[in-house]
This record gives structure tokens, sequence and C-alpha cells, in this order.
């Protein structure tokens, strides 16, 4: 500074107190910048409250569905595009929670082991109207339980075709020619593992038919109990093994006990007692008895339906 | 630089804000809004300093800022004093009669610029350049006005010739 301006400014008396109005001005820009930090955290919380509010409603709309693991898989439809089943997976207590988004499909089987639906099972797909109440069903591929690859991770589950009591939306299985098949009212699936053996033998007069089933398989190593349901007689011999030729006498038995057959005929099975009067058709060689259908039970007290064909021959 | 640092070293360059304060605004009570405003400033924008060497130059010039912004806020007062109170010059300078005749000359016959043009230059030593630059005017006006200026200061023989 110029010395002598410098002097004459210096003849300016300066207040005492000068410190304090620079202590003032210090002390409002330190709550400035105080408030300044406040104000910054607060839009800061705020943002970050807004960032997390925009992701939770982003993760909401792309929430993935939760599946209990002890949910059902219904099938629903069939895309009618791609072949491919609908998936719904339906609560323990029966309550839908939503369209299975998944990728891909792979039916196992009782062994977990992948198997090709088109070949091997069959389902019965259901088509829910918008009360959620089974409007038809139709038969169509499946499995015992299909492992579904979602977005969001793996899962095994159990169709729930089984453990209905409804003919038309159960599963059923075919005996023929002694052996097990899974099979729908039309198409059948031989269980080359599965077995049934049937006795006949003649005792007072009577015959007498038992039943056994024996495969590892399920649902058959859960069954508890047969019960015959409905058996077919046929008198001659059939033109083909399994097929229809001959005379055929039928009748239908509803459940276990004496059933008579609508044509007189009975017929005795162990536990469920039948007759057949056979003098109906005098010509006849030889008796073909063939259980059209057969129902189990399994240990959960639920019904299965097994469906049969030619099981044993006698002489008249 | 915290607060105490702060005012510490504001403490060297207070006394001279007031007085630069008091050439434009003629009374204590501005002067010591000033002062004030000028702490508020520098602090609040301590961080914008990238070199601490040249706070003492920063402060001033701020603290002329704050002059010249409340006098813009009292344009339309009318300041009847026409020359300094006796309270406000130090009685024991020996040279008081001539340095008040000086300051008075500065603070009522000079406009704001041409002050701030004098005090930049004569009193801080800015370079002509700086001035034009600060104060966003040509150096050709930054000539003018300090020609002009040194000239009114000049008149009736005044000792502080240049």
């Amino acid at each position: 500074m110029n010395s002598e301006f410098k002097t004459a400014l210096e003849s300016l008396s300066v207040p005492d107190n000068i410190s304090e109005e620079v202590i003032n001005g210090v002390d409002r820009a330190w709550r400035y910048k105080i408030m300044k930090k406040k104000v910054f955290g607060a839009c800061g919380i705020a943002a970050v409250f807004v960032i997390c509010a925009v992701i939770a409603f982003i993760g909401i709309q792309n929430k993935p569905l939760i599946i209990p693991d002890d949910a059902l898989i219904r099938v629903s439809s069939i895309d009618c595009m791609t072949g491919k089943p609908v998936l719904i997976a339906v609560s323990a207590e029966g309550k839908e929670l939503g369209e299975l988004e998944y990728e891909s499909v792979t039916y196992l089987d009782e062994n977990n082991q992948s198997i090709d639906p088109d070949e091997i099972f069959y389902f019965t797909a259901y088509w829910i109207d918008e009360n959620g109440e089974i409007a038809f069903s139709e038969i169509s591929a499946g499995g015992v339980s299909v492992q579904v690859d979602t977005k969001y991770g793996n899962k095994c589950y159990k169709l729930m075709d089984f453990n209905t009591n409804d003919w038309n939306n159960q599963l059923t299985f075919s005996m023929f020619n002694e052996k097990y098949a899974f099979t729908d009212k039309n198409d059948v699936y031989s269980d080359e593992n599965a077995k049934v053996t049937m006795y006949f033998s003649e005792d007072d007069g009577k015959m007498s038919l038992k039943t056994e089933i024996d495969s590892k398989d399920e649902p058959f190593n859960r069954i508890v109990k047969t019960v015959p349901v409905r058996y077919q007689v046929f008198s001659s011999v059939p033109e083909m093994l399994g097929g229809m030729g001959g005379t055929r006498i039928e009748g239908e038995l509803n459940v276990s006990g004496a059933i008579e057959l609508y044509d007189g005929k009975k017929l005795i099975t162990e536990g469920c007692e039948m007759y057949v009067n056979l003098s109906d058709d005098e010509t006849a060689q030889k008796y073909w008895i063939r259980v059209a259908e057969l129902a189990a039970q399994l240990d959960d007290g639920s019904i299965i339906y097994i469906s049969g064909d030619w099981l044993a021959e006698f002489e008249a | 630089m915290n607060k105490e640092e702060f005012c510490q070293r504001f403490s060297e360059v207070q006394d001279e804000l007031y007085r630069v304060a008091f050439i434009y605004l003629k009374n204590r009570e501005d002067a010591k809004d000033v002062v004030q405003e000028t702490a508020y400033r520098c602090y609040k924008n301590i961080g914008r300093l990238k070199n601490e060497e040249y706070f003492n130059t920063w402060a001033v010039r701020t603290g002329i800022n704050c002059s010249l912004d409340i006098l813009r806020k009292k344009k339309h007062a009318v300041n009847i004093i026409q020359e300094i109170p006796d309270d406000d010059l130090n009685s024991s300078a020996a040279d008081t009669a001539e340095a008040r005749i000086f300051l008075e000359k500065l603070m009522f016959e000079l406009s704001d610029r041409e002050k701030t043009v004098v005090i930049m230059r004569h009193m801080y030593g800015f370079s002509l350049n700086d001035i034009a630059k600060s104060l966003k005017i040509p150096l050709s006006t930054v000539k003018s006005t300090l020609y002009r200026a040194m000239d009114k200061l000049k008149k009736e023989g005044h000792i502080y010739e240049q």
C-alpha cells in the first residue's frame, strides 16, 4: 500500500468492537453452512427414500411369484400357439397363487429322471373359469411331477392331477396283459416293471378271483386296498388277446360285496363275491374275465382307478 | 480453515476493511455492517479461495463489493454530511488535518468508481489490468478514471500527489 495513502487511511479511527462484527459475520456464515448441510442432508435422505420407493415399486411390479414348497402345480390350459402347458401354482389350501412364468418344463418320473411327456405320461389339463372353477378338462401331455425352470430358479412340483376322486380329472392306470399302465381313457402305456396276478379258484361251486398288484412305482406301492368296481365277462374265444371278440357278458360292480351282473351271471372275488351264471351261453367253450375297472385306495385315503384287460380264462 | 483460524486471519485486515468501507459509506454503522457482511461472505466462500496467500487482497476486494452493494441499496438516501466527524479520526495523528482534507476529498468528491480505482491502485497496488478485470470495465476506462480521480485529488495543491 502506498505509504502516504496508508497514513491518511490510518487516521480514520476504528471502533473497539469491530472484532464483534467479524465474529457475528463468521457466526452467520457458520450457521448458514450448518443449515446448508442439514438441508442438503434432508434432501439427500429424501432422495434416497424416493430412489428406494422407485426401486421397491419396480420390484413389486416384477415381484417373483413366491411359491411355498407344499404348493401344487395345476395345468390350467395348453397354449394353443406353443403347445406348452400353462401352469398355475396352487397353495396347499387350494388358493391359486398365480401363473408360473417358466423357461422350460421338465417332466420327471418317480425317480426324478427326466422323461418325455409326449411318449410316456399323460395328464389332465384343466380349464379354469373366472371363478376358479374347473370349466372342463381335457387329457393332454403331462407327468407325475414337473420341474419348472422359472426365471426365479428351478423347482420341482407334484402335479395335482393325483388324489382327486373325480374320474374326469383323474390319472388312470390300466392293466393290459397283466401289465399296469398309465392311461387316460383311450391311450395306454405299459409299465414293464409292474405285475398283476389274478387267482381263480373254485370252491364249493364258486369261482374266486383274487387280484394282486406288484409294483414299486408310485402310486402302486402306496396302494393299501383294492376294490373291484367293474368286471367284464366274455364267453367264447376272443379274436385277439385284449380284443373284444366273442359274446360279451358285461356287468357293473359298484362296490365290494356280492355283485350280480345284469345278465344274472355272478363272479366271486376275494373280499368281493361275484357269481356268474353260465347257463345263458351253453355253446361257449371258454369264458374270459376282464377287470374293466378297478379302484385302489392309497395310503392317504385317496382313490385311483385302474382299468384292465383280459386277465384270466376258464373252461365252461 | 476453521472459525478460529479464520477470525485470526481476518483480524489482520478488519481495520483496513472498516476504513475502506468508511470511505464509501461515510458513517460508522454502515462501515461496521460492511465488516460483518465481508466476514460472512468470506467465511461462507472460504473454500473458493485457492491460495491463502491472497487472503487479504481477496477480503478487501470482497469488502469493496459489500460497500458498493450497500450503496446501491441506499442510492435514494441523501447524504448531507460533507465532512468527517471528529470522532472518526485519530486525534493523536500529527498530520490529522492534512489527512482529513485528503480523506474528505476522497470520500466526498470522488465517485464510487473513482474511489475504487484509486483504492485498488494506490492502496493495494493492483495493476490496471487487474482493476479492469475486477470492475469488468475496459482498461482505457480504468486509466481515464484513475487520471480523473487523481486530478481531483491534486487540485488545491494536495500533499498526496502521486
